[in-house]
């Protein structure tokens, strides 16, 4: 954290005047917006696209505001989410995810010790759209609010609360359908018809 | 529902961002900021603006589109950024020239001499940013046994050499171990310049060959591009007999090791002899790679690697194969036009076996953009 006195909201009021004020928003968001970025490409990707975050907010610095929580990481975890689409759009594709430029699957895999979880995990998430995916992590991953989670992806609260209520209810149909040692076989069943389309 | 909320907020752990991340990030930021500080075109901003109005608007289902712009849009202000890189899209900043002369069969004829270089920028109205610093088309012959006491201590020199080539040219020494050694393959090399290269004829000969032990395997360095930060690389070379199991990889590498970050290996052509070669650059999260349709085989191919500071490009007899910009490499490099052991872990070279490269062209031009 800086021990700036000014809020986020403060800040970013300033900065189409003063872009070094981005500097102290960096030095008070960078490590939470690694984090978001890592989650998704992997830790050594993120350190890569952590300061693309903040240049690109800093060109887009003119027409916000903060979100009424005061808190500039809605905004940050929007230009990120752009970002991080740009970056997996670059790479190769992966066999078996061809098409997926939403998320770096071996990033989450690490993050999963149990196979079983890995791929029910995999399976959950890869039912969803792209958008609804993103929005039921800002809140799972990041901690957001639904209306912060609305302000990062640029929508409404309500829409974000139906959509939240969609993805959650699909992601827990696969759930349910996989049986004690069903995942894996679940998840070759998704990536074959992924192949196959 | 909570079994969902559970299983990802289970899963949301990552490492924190390391004290040399944070600072290279906040480096690039500060020098973002220096730069719109200063000077700023109108274009630029205007495109920036562009950008943030195209993310409110297209919500979520719209985020590729809006991506795309904040792509340009973080590309307009000019500053280094994640790797971008595009097939067949000349780079605005770079000669967009691809002027290599040689064409795609084989003519018998070096694609140029000294007083015409391969390279040249192909429109005298527009400068160009390169400028000739050494080619050859091998008028100086050098036998069999003559790249011998190569060694770094003496300045990167091959005693064995001709007085007219020691300042030409180097080579890895003999029994340094070719990369398949040092992946631990089962069929592996060591450098041999001593046993595998000579010239004559106009051409470099490099005849790799394994015996019934390891493989001999030769890497030479025109001395020109040792230690340099951008440039122009030519080569024309063909492999008349490719035999399975021998590789090449023409490349830019770190003088000083550990490479990463900005110090990133730059491959143009690479491949398995008797197959078609590709453009690789190894950034520090990917490896974005370019196909090409040229093969080393019995056609004469002539590459150009272009490293700017605005970014690389690889050309292919003449022809643009592929261009990236973005996190470009800035340190000093040595260009190796390394010949060993194929090392994708397939089967290397049959016992018994040999194969020769013949290059018979050789440019490098420094960046004067």
């Amino acid at each position: 954290m800086t021990g700036d006195p000014r809020s986020d909201a403060e800040l970013i009021a300033g900065l189409p005047r003063r872009p070094e004020l981005m500097g102290v928003l960096y030095e008070r968001h960078a490590p939470v917006v690694f984090r978001y970025l890592a989650r998704r490409a992997g830790p050594l990707a993120a350190e890569d696209l952590l300061s693309e975050v903040f240049i690109a907010a800093l060109s887009a610095s003119s027409r916000v505001v903060a979100h009424d929580s005061g808190s500039a990481l809605p905004w940050l975890y929007g230009i990120g989410l752009n970002v991080l689409r740009r970056h997996f759009r670059q790479q190769q594709p992966t066999p078996g995810v061809t098409g997926d430029f939403g998320m770096d699957w071996d990033a989450v895999d690490d993050r999963l010790v149990a196979w079983a979880e890995r791929g029910r995990l995999r399976a959950a998430l890869a039912v969803l759209t792209d958008s609804d995916r993103e929005l039921l992590l800002l809140v799972g991953w990041e901690g957001l609010s639904q209306a912060e989670a609305a302000t990062a992806l640029g929508i409404s609260p309500g829409a974000a609360r139906a959509r939240l209520h969609r993805a959650r209810k699909r992601a827990l149909s696969v759930l349910e359908g996989l049986g004690p040692g069903g995942p894996d076989a679940q998840v070759t069943t998704l990536y074959s018809k992924e192949q196959a389309s | 529902m909570n079994i969902v909320d559970d299983l990802i907020s289970s899963s949301g752990r990552v490492p924190g961002v390391t004290p040399g991340g944070l600072r290279r990030g906040r480096a690039a930021l500060d020098a973002a900021i220096t730069a719109r500080a200063q000077q700023e075109p109108p274009v630029r901003r205007k495109a920036a603006t562009h950008w943030f109005s195209g993310l409110r608007r297209t919500a979520i289902i719209g985020v590729a589109g809006a991506a795309a712009v904040a792509a340009a849009a973080v590309a307009a202000i000019a500053l280094p950024s994640s790797p971008s890189h595009t097939a067949g899209k000349p780079l605005a900043d770079s000669s967009a020239k691809p002027a290599g002369k040689a064409p795609a069969k084989p003519t018998g004829q070096a694609p140029a001499s000294r007083s015409a270089p391969a390279g040249r920028a192909a429109t005298p109205a527009v400068a160009s940013p390169w400028r000739l610093v050494y080619s050859t088309d091998f008028q100086v012959n050098a036998p069999l046994g003559s790249f011998s006491g190569c060694k770094v201590s003496t300045g990167y020199t091959c005693s064995g050499l001709p007085k007219a080539l020691q300042g030409q040219w180097w080579a890895y020494g003999d029994g340094w171990p070719d990369t398949a050694t040092v992946r631990h393959l089962k069929v592996h090399g060591y450098y041999s310049p001593s046993t595998t290269v000579w010239i004559a004829g106009g051409m470099m000969n490099i005849r790799i060959w394994r015996g019934t032990g390891s493989v001999h395997s030769a890497a030479v360095l025109p001395k020109a591009a040792l230690g340099k930060t951008y440039g122009k690389y030519v080569v024309t070379f063909r492999v008349p007999q490719p035999v399975t199991g021998y590789k090449s990889a023409f490349l830019l590498w770190a003088m000083k090791t550990p490479t990463g970050g900005t110090a990133h290996e730059i491959d143009f052509p690479e491949g398995g002899w008797g197959l078609p070669f590709k453009a690789f650059i190894h950034y520090p999260s990917h490896r974005p790679q370019f196909a090409t349709d040229g093969s080393f085989d019995s056609t004469w191919h002539t590459t150009i690697l272009e490293w700017s500071p605005h970014g690389v490009s690889f050309y292919l007899d003449g022809k643009l194969i592929g261009s990236a910009s973005g996190n470009v490499a800035d340190v000093p490099m040595r260009w190796v036009l390394q010949n060993e052991t194929e090392d994708n872990g397939t089967a290397g070279p049959a016992p018994n076996s040999s194969s020769t490269m013949q290059v018979k062209y050789v440019a490098y031009y420094s960046w004067a953009g």
